[in-house]
Parts: structure tokens; C-alpha cells; sequence
């Protein structure tokens, strides 16, 4: 039999979810309802750190492939021409 | 325009790059901190985008082709990873979090997003937990890699059994289920030692940042 949780713990569970494995829209919708409730809460601190320890073992030494460069650069200038909704 | 660049973008009463010492946290080095561009490029400086490639292109990339399966499943990703950023530029804020991080979490966000991240096969070889080896990051700016000795040393705080759970989550993209298998632990262990972990990583981060600065409003 699972615990009952309060809101303050079950609105952690489902950002330490959403942080490392993502959510269904159903707990998606539940986070939000949570957090709307809970008012003045911290919703990306879990993304953050989870950021943050990815961040520390990545290594970054290998550039953008040339082609994928260049296709950024057409996308980012029609982007901020207002051509990309 | 995007294709001419400057080199440097002085902005008025801040210095172009500054030196951020890290000593409040009780660490013993020096931190090289280059200007954020995402503040630009969220207040309408468009030349901004082609520094941002510049700078993390590298990084998303690498991200990119580890939680996906193929260099193609990672070019799509890289291109959805920039879109995102553009588009939230305007909402990155230093005091919250540092600009590496922040770029980390849209990228990780939109894996996550494109359902690539609990499919990919996890690697089997141990997530390198080893000191020595974090302080010898290789990851070419110096802000990113600042950003990530601080994780690192926070992570170093954490039992073994917690730092391997945590890396194998963040950094090796398993499920808490297949965490749980792999481990052999149970699922609320898991869980635990991943919301601890993550809380401490994050409360090491924060030391740094104004008290206002930690609740974040979405």
C-alpha cells in the first residue's frame, strides 16, 4: 500500500520525475494543478540540478557538424525575421 | 544580420568578461565568467544567435548525440534544442541559474520531449564518478566548465550508491524502473536517493545566488 502523500511531497515527486524521465500528459496536468495550488514554488530547481550533473559528465570537445551549422544559420535568420511561428 | 559578428559586445557599466570566485563556496579556484548572450539575444540583438551556436553549439550537440540513437535523431534534436532556445531566450535569468545550466535544461527538456531520452539504450559501462577525473573536464568554455566542477563537487558529496543512482538517471538517461533492476533496489529507494541527490546538487548551486533568487516563477 502506497503512503499518502502531501500536496508538497507529491508535487516533488512528480518534478524530480519530470526532471529525469519526463511526464504523461496526465501527471503533466496533475504538476500543473499542484503547483498552481502551492503557489510560490520552485519548478525547475530539479531540472536545474538535473542539468547540472549532465552538464558535469558531458564533454563538449566536438563541434557542430559543418552542414548542421549552416542549416542553424538559415533557420535562426528566418526565426528572427519573423518567418518561423 | 546574422553572419557579421563582433568580437566583444561591451554593455554599459559591465564588463565584458569578469572573474567569479568561487570561495563563498569553500572551493579553491578561480572561475573566468564570459558575458551571458542570451539576454541579448532575448532583447531583440538577433547577431546574438550565431555566438550562442558558437558558444554551445558544442555542448547541445554533445548532449544531443548521447540521449539519442543516431547522429540523424541528434541533428533533429540540435535544430529543436536552438528553436527552443530562441524562443526562451528572454526568460533566462543569471540570478537563477548560470547560462550553461540553463541551455543544459532547454536541451534536456526537449529530449525528454521528443521521447528519445527513455528510449535510447542505456550504456552498460559505470557512469565515471571518480574525482580525479571530473576535475580534468574537458568541456571548452570556461563558464561551462565551471558550472560543471560545482556539480561535480556537489555530487562528490553524495554515499556511492546515491552518486551512481543520480548519474544513471541524469547522465546515462535510464529509467527509475530500469535504475531499479539494474541496482537492484527498490523503486521508492530509488526515487529517494534521486530527489536527495538532486536537492543537494541544487542547494550547492544556489549558494552563490541571491535568497530572492530561489523560487523560481514559470
Amino acid at each position: 500500500m502506497s503512503p499518502i502523500l502531501t500536496p508538497e511531497d507529491r508535487a516533488l515527486e512528480l518534478l524530480v520525475d519530470h526532471a529525469t524521465e519526463g511526464l504523461d500528459p496526465i501527471a503533466a496536468g496533475e504538476l500543473d494543478d499542484l503547483i498552481e495550488r502551492l503557489g510560490d514554488f520552485d519548478a525547475e530547481a530539479f531540472e536545474l540540478a538535473a542539468a547540472a550533473v549532465d552538464l558535469a559528465h558531458t564533454v563538449s570537445d566536438e563541434p557542430l557538424p559543418d552542414r548542421l551549422r549552416e542549416r542553424l544559420s538559415e533557420q535562426a535568420t528566418a526565426f528572427f525575421a519573423g518567418e518561423e511561428a | 544580420m546574422l553572419g557579421a559578428r563582433p568580437r566583444s559586445y561591451p554593455v554599459s557599466g559591465v564588463p565584458a568578461r569578469t572573474v567569479y570566485t568561487a570561495h563563498r563556496l569553500e572551493f579553491d579556484f578561480e572561475i573566468e565568467v564570459q558575458e551571458d548572450i542570451l539576454p541579448r539575444l532575448g532583447s531583440g540583438e538577433t547577431d546574438a544567435a550565431e555566438e550562442l551556436m558558437d558558444r554551445y553549439g558544442g555542448l547541445v550537440w554533445s548532449l544531443a548525440r548521447r540521449h539519442t540513437r543516431s547522429p540523424s535523431d541528434a541533428e533533429d534534436a540540435v535544430q529543436e534544442i536552438f528553436l527552443a532556445l530562441w524562443k526562451n531566450a528572454a526568460r533566462f535569468d543569471s540570478s537563477k541559474a548560470s547560462e550553461p545550466a540553463f541551455v543544459t535544461m532547454v536541451a534536456r527538456r526537449r529530449l525528454i520531449d521528443l521521447h528519445r531520452y527513455r528510449e535510447r539504450r542505456p550504456q552498460t559501462d559505470g557512469p565515471e564518478t571518480d574525482l580525479d577525473t571530473l576535475t580534468d573536464l574537458k568541456a571548452t568554455q570556461a563558464e561551462i566548465r565551471a558550472e560543471a566542477q560545482l556539480a561535480a563537487r556537489a555530487l562528490a558529496q553524495l554515499k556511492p550508491k546515491e552518486r551512481e543512482v543520480v548519474l544513471l538517471s541524469t547522465f546515462h538517461g535510464m529509467s527509475h524502473s530500469e535504475i531499479a533492476n539494474h541496482a537492484s533496489l527498490p523503486l521508492g529507494t530509488v526515487k529517494t536517493f534521486i530527489r536527495r541527490g538532486l536537492m543537494l546538487v541544487r542547494e550547492t548551486l544556489e549558494k552563490p545566488r541571491s535568497p530572492a533568487a530561489r523560487k523560481v516563477t514559470t
